[in-house]
């Protein structure tokens, strides 16, 4: 007869294992708060899909996101150089155009860039050529979208993703590392969840 | 001793700002940004305003630079809007509407005279009338080009002279 405290062991152990089998295998939809409408919205949709890959895809997210705000296009023309701009407006509404009529670049390399900034990735503002998701974009993701506070996916929680968060603090935009609560901003609320999940060695 | 770890982390976090950068541009070489532009001009800043301008529906900031011009290396200055016998150029952005990345010219404050600077510009209107968006703008100081903060164009040799003639040389004269 098996004793209370060994059922007790057994029962625990069965739920590591199968929550870890779970998440091993689990798929990850991750919501991307931005706004795009029409043909932006098409583009930037297409865009996203291009990083996705290893049971990580990505919806848009309109509801109650006012920024940033995706357009094709704008009223004042852009510098002939350019493939998107960012205008801030007041209160802090980051709307990104993109050059619809630009000839320098092309739009689908200048979406792909801009929806890789839209997921926290790393992207120079210089673009020389063609800008597919790499392995590494798709690399850095997983453990952005999958590891919770080990934002390096180092396998432990220490001051290396400190110092990430502290990269990110301040940014007001969706998918940036640090953003431990997914609210699309790095803030206070961010350093009180990975004050919590820290561990001092 | 913990907490007080903590405690400085999360200061020192609060007091961090970070410049955000969200343009996509072509990068360009000297003398690709050279053979772009339809003018290059040796300028100094005399003033700067913000002027409203509506287009369409909205109306928007734009930051409207006075120049005093040095020396035209290619194309003539008066190609550009002209206010009160200067050249101008303008820069969309201003008071509560930033374009990221946009340039920004230093204008004479009390006795601290404006920047001079190579410019590299596109005569048609745009929200940044710089070859390269923000590339061809090139701050000299005592007599040497360095490049607009930010940007990393290989400039070879940095004096002013050699840099004016290598404008020139690559223009033919123009």
């Amino acid at each position: 007869m098996m004793r209370p405290v060994m059922r007790a062991m057994l029962r625990r152990s069965s739920v590591i294992f199968f929550t870890a089998l779970a998440l091993l295998g689990a798929a990850r939809a991750a919501e991307v708060p931005a706004l795009a409408t029409g043909d932006a919205e098409k583009a930037l949709r297409e865009a996203l899909k291009a990083f996705e890959g290893g049971g990580l895809s990505f919806t848009l997210r309109s509801q109650g996101v006012t920024t940033p705000l995706y357009t094709l296009g704008g009223g004042v023309p852009f510098n002939p150089d350019s493939g998107s701009r960012t205008l801030v407006r007041k209160g802090g509404v980051r709307e990104i155009q993109v050059n619809a009529a630009g000839r320098a670049l092309p739009l689908p390399d200048v979406w792909r860039s801009e929806a890789a900034r839209l997921l926290g990735l790393e992207e120079p503002i210089f673009l020389s050529g063609p800008r597919p998701a790499t392995d590494a974009d798709r690399k850095a993701l997983k453990t952005r979208f999958f590891t919770g506070a080990d934002l390096n996916g180092d396998g432990k929680i220490d001051l290396s993703d400190l110092g990430i968060l502290a990269g990110s603090y301040g940014k007001v935009a969706p998918g940036q590392r640090g953003d431990l609560n997914a609210d699309g901003k790095v803030d206070a609320a961010d350093i009180k969840l990975f004050q919590e999940l820290y561990k001092f060695e | 001793m913990k907490t007080l770890a903590r405690a400085a982390v999360s200061l020192s976090l609060l007091s961090l700002t970070f410049a955000a950068q969200a343009t996509t541009l072509v990068p360009l070489t000297l003398s690709q940004q050279i053979k772009k532009a339809d003018l290059v001009l040796y300028v100094r800043v005399l003033g700067v305003v913000q002027e409203n301008r509506t287009l369409g529906k909205e109306t928007l900031p734009w930051q409207v630079y006075t120049l005093e011009v040095l020396e035209s290396l290619v194309g003539d200055a008066t190609a550009l809007p002209q206010k009160e016998g200067k050249p101008t150029l303008s820069v969309l952005g201003g008071v509560d509407f930033t374009l990221e990345g946009a340039p920004t010219l230093k204008a004479p404050v009390n006795k601290d005279p404006g920047g001079e600077y190579i410019l590299m510009l596109y005569k048609g209107s745009f929200d940044s009338p710089f070859v390269g968006f923000n590339q061809g703008v090139y701050p000299t100081l005592s007599g040497k080009v360095q490049n607009y903060p930010g940007n990393r164009t290989e400039l070879g040799e940095t004096d002013l002279k050699v840099f004016k003639n290598k404008v020139i040389v690559l223009r033919g004269g123009q």
